[in-house]
């Protein structure tokens, strides 16, 4: 077994209730380390040869909760949420801020797989070798605040009773889903603590789909033995000086974001992309932490940094709201996107996307796309059931929100997302309304432009993701570089926070070596373990199914909205250049290791150990029709 | 020896520019290279470099790592997604 490993995976059939502990081949970790990359294999080894047959929202879909090398060892804390993705057909890798990480390790597991479904809701509870699926029917329907506070206590006095003799152990770490996810909303998230998502590639509807209300982990054993520990020691030490260097970060988190990214950078979604720059002071930091911040240095397990800030609406309409706005994405996606700069409103938004289990930037980028064909008279207050929908008009999106959560009406189509809503509106108008959809293979786009060039999203950061619009996953040349997605494949499989990850991505690999023994080098990650994850995601993202396909020829794009001028501010007229963007593609699909088709190369899966993915590739080619 | 120095949000706006072209006579410390051009600047080099990340050719490095001809430097803010 190696270090940092325990080298197995706890595996659940949620229809027969059957439990077991399955071990994992050492060289399975040395090559796909943990979290995205594990996960990506696994779900390749299990559903490749019928991938494309696959519903994501099915019984065949596996979901998998997956630690990485770094768990437990590395400063902050995620845990890696992986799966077919109900937005892409691909894999997304996904995190959360949430110690179910390394609970699960303190109890001895490297991960959870779950599969099938289960006849009623139920949540799982694992406790160092207790495992159990408990009845979760009075919990299902409920949002985060309705019954997590049941859920710890009632999980807790089973985890105290079972500790009869072993002393008090501390409350046990959940991941849960709210109503969007039970709803299969395809971008219903899995959340934790009330306001921290696993967003992208919509799990929580996976969840719900498995009628898995929620996961609960407390372990008590020690974290696995490490490879050398004065390295570790002293590697640790240097990260956390480095860490707490960053007193701007820490003091105001993303927070400034949805004030400067817009300001400053010309890059912030403005009413659905169709401005990216604002000078509107009234969404200042500043006025986020006079008006709404009862907590300002939240930090998940050993965390340096401590980023994360709690807003709570203290009078007025919206009070007793609650969310961690002003996180930047946040701020942007249910604020400027839609038209909202005031603090209250953003809290209150955002707090129902939270409650109800939503990722907030595809919720916003839905919102945004909804509003946008309204003002065009493209859909009208009678599509929208009797919703007046505004920019700026907090209580009309969160009436429309409802409806999408419950799928009612409209809210039914839109639940799909902007992508697919676009499609099926589309053909009922008549018209073409994906060039209003700002999204990437399915996916909307973070709320990081490339028009200005002044944000860190270059002209191909998302048409060449594995990730699609992902904007912690972005595409940059050059390919072969620890930077850009490679560099997010590391701490996506790692699973680290991409906050505390930029010490020195050599400082990183040096890390990871302490722990596992392995003597991994920054060209083996880049050249062979990061990049054979990444052609894998390639291929299993092209083979997409059962609902939507991506054509690299016709999808390896920006949306449309990218290639028009910015119509306002310092950077007034700037807009992505097709010929610049179809030549950086070329460019980067020969580096990767792509054909002229955006296709993974043979030859590369071979020198990648994965030439048995050419099974996979064939049947691609076949569906596009290239020899 | 020349290298190129790409900036983003606030210290591109800070600077003045996107991008810099530097002609250097010998392989320097990257530190050595962003105090020169901070302090023509007036730009207090240990407040920006606290919040940003230093790509050197694609990879994220520290502030001693020597810089050589034709590297590409880019100083990202730390502060991106949320």
């Amino acid at each position: 077994m190696p270090y940092g490993y325990h080298g197995n995976l706890i595996d659940v059939d949620l229809s027969s209730k059957s439990i077991r502990i399955r071990d994992v081949d050492p060289e399975v970790f040395r090559n796909w380390l943990g979290g995205r990359g594990l996960g990506t294999y696994l779900l390749w080894r299990e559903l490749g040869e019928k991938w494309e047959e696959v519903d994501p929202l099915g019984p065949e879909n596996i979901l998998l909760i997956l630690t990485g090398p770094l768990t437990g060892y590395y400063p902050g804390m995620k845990t890696a949420v992986v799966s077919k993705s109900p937005e892409s057909c691909g894999v997304v890798g996904s995190v959360l801020s949430s110690e179910v990480g390394i609970e699960l390790k303190a109890a001895g597991y490297n991960g959870i797989i779950l599969r099938n479904v289960s006849d009623e809701p139920v949540y799982l509870l694992v406790h160092d070798d207790h495992i159990e699926l408990r009845d979760a029917s009075k919990y299902w329907g409920k949002k985060g605040s309705e019954f997590l506070p049941e859920l710890t206590k009632e999980s807790y006095d089973v985890i105290k009773d079972l500790n009869k003799r072993s002393g008090l152990p501390k409350e046990p770490a959940i991941m849960y889903i709210g109503p969007g996810g039970e709803n299969k909303v395809r971008f219903a998230c899995i959340m934790a603590k009330y306001v921290h998502a696993a967003g992208y590639g919509g799990y929580g509807a996976v969840m719900g789909s498995k009628k898995l209300k929620a996961i609960v982990v407390k372990g008590n054993g020690p974290l696995p033995s490490i490879a050398d520990r004065e390295k570790f020691r002293s590697l640790l030490n240097e990260i956390y000086q480095r860490l707490f260097s960053a007193t701007t970060f820490r003091t105001w988190g993303t927070g400034s974001g949805g004030y400067n990214v817009g300001a400053v950078s010309s890059s912030e979604p403005i009413r659905n992309w169709q401005e990216e720059w604002h000078n509107n002071p009234e969404i200042s930091v500043v006025n986020f932490e006079n008006r709404t911040w009862v907590k300002r240095f939240w930090g998940d397990y050993g965390c340096p940094i401590t980023c994360m800030k709690l807003s709570y609406v203290k009078y007025g309409k919206y009070k007793g709201a609650f969310s961690d706005a002003p996180d930047y994405e946040l701020q942007a996606y249910v604020g400027t996107n839609l038209g909202i700069f005031e603090p209250e409103k953003i809290v209150y938004l955002s707090w129902l996307v939270d409650e109800n289990g939503l990722d907030g930037i595809n919720t916003g980028n839905l919102l945004g796309f909804v509003a946008e064909l309204v003002q065009r008279g493209i859909l009208t207050k009678e599509d929208l059931d009797g919703i007046d929908l505004e920019w700026g008009d907090a209580d009309a999106f969160a009436k429309l929100l409802d409806k999408i959560i419950k799928r009612e009406g409209m809210g039914d189509v839109l639940a799909e997302g902007t992508y697919r809503a676009a499609i099926k509106l589309g053909e009922k108008k008549g018209v073409d309304l994906l060039k209003y959809a700002v999204q990437v293979k399915g996916i909307g786009v973070g709320a990081h432009g490339i028009r200005s060039k002044l944000d860190y999203t270059g002209p191909i950061a998302y048409v060449v993701s594995v990730q699609g619009g992902d904007h912690t996953s972005v595409a940059d040349l050059p390919g072969r570089s620890p930077s850009g997605e490679l560099e997010a494949i590391f701490d996506d499989s790692a699973v680290i926070c991409s906050f505390t990850s930029w010490i020195g991505f050599d400082n990183l690999i040096e890390f990871t070596n302490a722990i596992t023994g392995w003597g991994i080098t920054v060209d083996e990650w880049v050249n062979k373990i990061g990049l054979r994850i990444l052609h894998l995601q390639r291929i299993l993202l092209l083979l997409g199914g059962p609902d939507v396909y991506w054509d690299p020829r016709v999808h390896d794009d920006n949306p449309p909205r990218f290639y028009e001028p910015l119509p306002s501010g310092p950077y007034k007229g700037k807009a992505a250049s097709k010929e610049e963007v179809n030549e950086l593609k070329r460019e980067y699909y020969d580096e990767i290791g792509y054909d002229e088709y955006g296709l993974p190369r043979p030859d590369v899966l071979d020198d990648l150990g994965i030439g048995e993915a050419k099974r996979e590739l064939e049947r691609i080619k076949g569906r596009l029709g290239i020899k | 020896m020349i290298i190129k120095v790409r900036f983003y949000g606030d210290l591109a706006r800070e600077i003045g520019t996107l991008q810099i072209v530097l002609k250097l006579d010998k392989p320097i410390a990257i530190r050595e290279v962003l105090e020169k051009l901070l302090r023509e600047k007036n730009i207090k080099f240990k407040e920006i470099l606290n919040d940003y990340t230093i790509i050197v050719n694609g990879m994220s490095v520290k502030l001693d790592y020597i810089v050589k001809d034709s590297c590409e430097i880019k100083i990202i803010p730390i502060v991106r997604g949320g």
